[in-house]
């Protein structure tokens, strides 16, 4: 098929309903057309698909191809965390993970989900530390997998039952009324949302124009009843022990007398009967949830805007509405379908040539995001020690997102246009500065006592000509796409004679690019 | 130093740079318009993230309350010998407070707090009929936490997307429209909150030190050229939209930051010890901005400061406790602060959250997501000693109740609320229906726990 451009062949299969495996077959394996995949649309690519592009990714990208690269990508294990119940090293092992991991690709997945169904150490729920490696170890080894196994494991994980106190719910019928706060979040934030969604993620109307909601307060109160008798797996106590003390060892287990035995009433109608079973209840009713038509593109939206841009298209959503509901063998759920389409799309593949850059395209690095990729651009090595103070000022440190809810609202709208920058909530005028003084210490001081940068090759550069510098970082940092302005800005200043060394050259580029905005949004 | 407008099409012509002091002249009869002192009122409103729990926050003290109350709440009910009581002028049973807040107490029992009782988002007096028949509108997702706290800060209660101007914006931009001002009139100081934004009057959202400025630029020739091509860059108005806006917020957050430093360099340090805690920090900010409130040449500011962890799903004797603790001794704090700089008259501090909670608990030592709830207000101009507004039936399925579990329908609008705090503010009336969008739906429009102002500011 070599006579159809690739983008427009994948475009026109795509608003049909064809699994991204059929859509490498019709158009064309795109690593069958390696040697065309650019170093810039690499790195590009690497921006979405990793947490900051690295030469050797550069080129391990551009020899197999997007989406070869993909398939190795969901082949690479995770990079676990270890168990501990120390907190900053399990924060230092985000880093970690992020600087060394091989499994770049999972890691932003998993970063991905952790910020949709969400638990954190800010208040008292969560016990003992020793929970975050369980629920990272659980999200990255279930980001590849089936979207219901997810839903599974979050549900059954004693993270959660901590969390949104899940956990020793009680099924009580008298004087007394089982707690609804993980029914319904994990019906608003982590599945379905407030109201009922097209496939194209706009939402559905009544015929006055309103918003249909998904759910009244019945259902809120059969969830609620659903959820009840599950306890911690604590070893201490054979049989399980309803109100032993929190263990995060491994799932909840049913303790079937304390499930309520009322009926329930869940979503659209679906009711359970009345003294049923705890374990096959649970699993119906994550399947009643797992069928409503929202999840599809509840969930596409926000992993669309956590790894490409804040304003997907109708078209876009669409895309990976169908992927999610069909991986091509019948299979719904198939979380590496949902990525690849995600990642492949025409739309994510628009900027790949800046000129086809639209106004409303792109996202604000989030501050982890920003903060690792700047980190890899600047060839670092790390223990991740002093990293998490950062995420602090800014407002997002790993595993202390100040409530379910995340860090930021994927729907936080902007003033003055029709966009939404979820990114832009914890952009204040505190943190904006603080992002560009994370840079001087970057570059000119420390950012941790066992973080080094490394940047000879910059150097190297500078000595060759402040063009030849530009053009370097440019190449690894910005994809190739740096503005004319801001070339032509940074080449006049950095020819100032101000600037007697290359080293002070190159800091002074890496300082000024690594702090600008252009460098902080990926478009 | 311009000044901070948003969308420069929509200033009328009284509100450029030489419009506004000449009109500020001429409206006020005074000299120096600017002057801090003669006509200076700020506002402090404090958001309770995650709904904080109105039925234990003041409970029933008469025998027949206190037991109903008792035997309902049941493992959540709080020993009467624990509770402060106060007497509310117009109610003829007593009351009382939950144990954390003894100055909060002391405050009503003097008269400069009172509260607003059973408050919250509501489009139109609403019954408990008309609720679960459906024959009234009713805000937007009532029990999400996200819905609730926008719209409590907006007032908008129907919506496709989330809001994105609040009501102390408004109010903000009336102030700007009036005064004028070099420095947005709206601080929080709990960074980005939909409160603050306004349509015409620019706000500052900040958080942590809100005078960073840049590190790094020793004065140096290198430093000097690096620190020219860094604004350049961020004065570019090329790229995607969403990249300059990241470019606009930075720029923003420099200057706000270096004027307020420089306002800042002018005070001393509070001798008031404030709570080393999230909201204590943050009020003590309010303060230290207060008091070199003359270097800002505001004659009105408005300012968002935030406590969170409301949201007891569970434990929530131990964890309310420790969060209405917090509240009370940051205003107590707060209060002899103002003491001291002599603006107990001036400065009037509300409290907002989500919602309250339900009244019956759930199985896990706690409550989850109700509706009306009470809030307080504190300052000299406060006509305190006195609830403001219904008190609800505290009967599970009762007539208060919109369900079976005691969440109950509010009696008092958050835009009655608001616009009486906004009158004494010196919002003219006419421009309180549209900052106020239901205000007309309710009598009285305003609640009488502030009086109107003693002159009223016209607009040209």
């Amino acid at each position: 098929m070599t006579t159809i451009g690739k983008n427009s062949c994948r475009q026109f299969f795509s608003v049909r309903i064809f699994a991204v495996a059929t859509l490498a077959l019709l158009c064309g394996s795109i690593s069958a057309q390696a040697q065309t995949v650019s170093a810039q649309v690499a790195a590009r690519f690497l921006e979405q698909a990793s947490w900051g592009p690295t030469p050797a990714t550069i080129s391990q990208v551009q020899a197999s191809g997007l989406q070869t690269y993909l398939q190795q990508q969901f082949a690479v294990p995770a990079s676990t965390y270890p168990a501990t119940t120390n907190f900053a090293s399990i924060q230092q092992q985000f880093f970690v993970n992020a600087l060394q991991g091989q499994d770049q690709l999972r890691q932003r997945v998993s970063f991905a989900l952790s910020q949709i169904f969400v638990v954190s150490d800010v208040g008292p729920n969560i016990k003992s530390p020793a929970a975050f490696p369980l629920w990272m170890n659980m999200l990255q080894n279930d980001a590849f997998g089936n979207f219901f196994t997810l839903m599974n494991d979050v549900t059954i994980s004693p993270v959660m039952g901590s969390y949104l106190s899940m956990a020793e719910n009680n099924g009580c019928s008298r004087n007394c009324r089982p707690n609804e706060n993980y029914g319904r979040e994990l019906l608003q934030l982590f599945t379905i949302g407030l109201f009922q969604l097209n496939p194209d993620g706009t939402p559905v109307l009544d015929q006055y124009g309103n918003l249909i909601p998904t759910y009244g307060q019945t259902t809120i109160e059969g969830f609620g009843d659903l959820f009840t008798g599950w306890t911690y797996n604590n070893p201490a106590y054979n049989p399980p022990h309803f109100f032993a003390p929190p263990v995060y060892v491994g799932p909840m287990i049913p303790v079937q007398v304390h499930y309520s035995q009322a009926s329930k009433t869940l979503l659209n109608g679906y009711t359970l009967a009345p003294k049923g079973n705890i374990q096959t209840d649970l699993t119906s009713g994550l399947q009643n949830i797992f069928t409503h038509p929202n999840v599809a593109p509840f969930i596409c939206k926000q992993l669309i805007q956590k790894l490409v841009t804040s304003n997907p298209s109708t078209t876009y959503v669409s895309n990976c509405s169908s992927a999610f509901l069909n991986d091509g063998t019948g299979v719904a759920g198939n979380m590496q379908a949902v990525i690849s389409e995600i990642l492949l799309d025409p739309e994510a593949r628009r900027g790949d040539n800046p000129a086809n850059v639209e106004p409303g395209d792109g996202h604000l690095r989030e501050p982890l995001l920003y903060i690792n990729y700047a980190l890899r651009a600047l060839n670092a090595t790390s223990d991740g020690n002093g990293l998490s103070n950062y995420g602090n000022v800014f407002l997002q440190a790993p595993f202390l997102s100040p409530s379910v809810f995340n860090f930021y609202p994927p729907n936080y709208p902007i003033q003055g246009t029709s966009l939404v920058g979820p990114e832009f909530a914890i952009l204040n005028a505190n943190t904006a500065v603080s992002r560009v003084n994370f840079v001087n210490d970057l570059v000119y001081g420390s950012v941790g006592p066992a973080t080094t940068i490394n940047i000879a090759p910059y150097v190297t550069a500078a000595g060759n000509g402040v063009p030849a510098l530009l053009t370097l970082i440019n190449t690894n940092m910005m994809h190739g796409a740096m503005p004319t302005d801001m070339y032509n800005e940074l080449l006049s200043t950095l020819q100032n004679s101000a600037f007697t060394t290359p080293t002070s050259v190159a800091q002074a580029a890496l300082y000024l690019v690594t702090s600008s905005a252009q460098f902080q949004f990926e478009d | 130093m311009g000044i901070f407008t948003r969308r420069d099409f929509l200033r009328t012509g009284c509100c450029t740079a030489a419009g506004v002091a000449a009109a500020s002249i001429s409206r006020l009869g005074l000299m120096n318009a600017f002057a801090a002192g003669t006509d200076y009122k700020a506002l402090v409103c404090i958001f309770m993230f995650g709904g904080n729990d109105g039925n234990n926050t003041i409970v029933p003290y008469d025998s027949a309350g206190y037991a109903n109350y008792a035997s309902l709440r049941s493992l959540l009910a709080l020993p009467q010998a624990q509770l402060l009581p106060i007497q509310p002028k117009s109610q003829s049973l007593p009351f009382a407070l939950h144990p954390a807040l003894p100055e909060v107490q002391s405050l009503f029992n003097s008269g400069q707090l009172a509260f607003v009782t059973n408050t919250g988002v509501l489009p139109q007096p609403t019954n408990q009929t008309q609720y679960l028949n459906n024959q009234v509108p009713i805000p937007i997702n009532l029990f999400s936490h996200q819905d609730q706290q926008n719209q409590m800060q907006s007032d908008t209660l129907q919506y496709l997307g989330l809001p994105t101007v609040g009501w102390g914006g408004l109010v903000a931009d009336q102030m700007q429209e009036i005064y004028g001002g070099n420095f947005p009139i709206t601080i929080s100081l709990d960074g980005v909150n939909v409160f603050a934004e306004g349509l015409v009057a620019q706000s500052l959202q900040t958080g942590g030190n809100p005078t960073q400025g840049l590190s790094g630029f020793s004065g140096s020739s290198a430093d000097n050229a690096r620190l020219a091509a860094f604004q350049a860059l961020l004065s570019f108005k090329d790229g995607p939209t969403l990249m300059q806006q990241a470019a606009t917020t930075t720029s923003n957050a420099l200057q706000a930051a270096s004027t307020l430093a420089a306002a800042l360099a002018t005070g001393s340090s509070l001798k008031i010890k404030f709570p080393k805690t999230q909201l204590g920090g943050q009020i003590a900010q309010v303060a230290q901005i207060l008091q070199v409130r003359s270097a800002l040449g505001l004659n009105r500011q408005i300012f968002f400061v935030g406590a969170g962890g409301f949201d007891t799903h569970t434990a929530q004797i131990v964890t309310q406790h420790n969060l209405l603790q917090e509240v009370n001794d940051s205003l107590a704090a707060f209060y002899t602060a103002l003491q001291d700089m002599g603006l107990t008259q001036q400065v009037v501090t509300f409290t907002l959250s989500d919602f309250a909670r339900t009244f019956e608990p759930n199985s896990t030592y706690g409550s989850d997501h109700g509706w009306g709830n009470h809030h307080l207000i504190m300052g000299g101009p406060v006509v305190g000693g006195d609830f403001y507004g219904d008190w609800p039936t505290l009967a599970l399925g009762g007539p208060s109740d919109a369900t079976q579990q005691g969440r109950w329908i509010p009696t008092t609008s958050l835009d009655q609320y608001g616009a009486t705090i906004a009158q004494w503010f010196g919002v003219p009336a006419t421009a309180l229906p549209t900052i106020f969008p239901h205000l007309s739906n309710f009598s009285p429009q305003t609640l009488g726990f502030l009086p109107p102002p003693a002159q009223s500011v016209r607009k040209p």
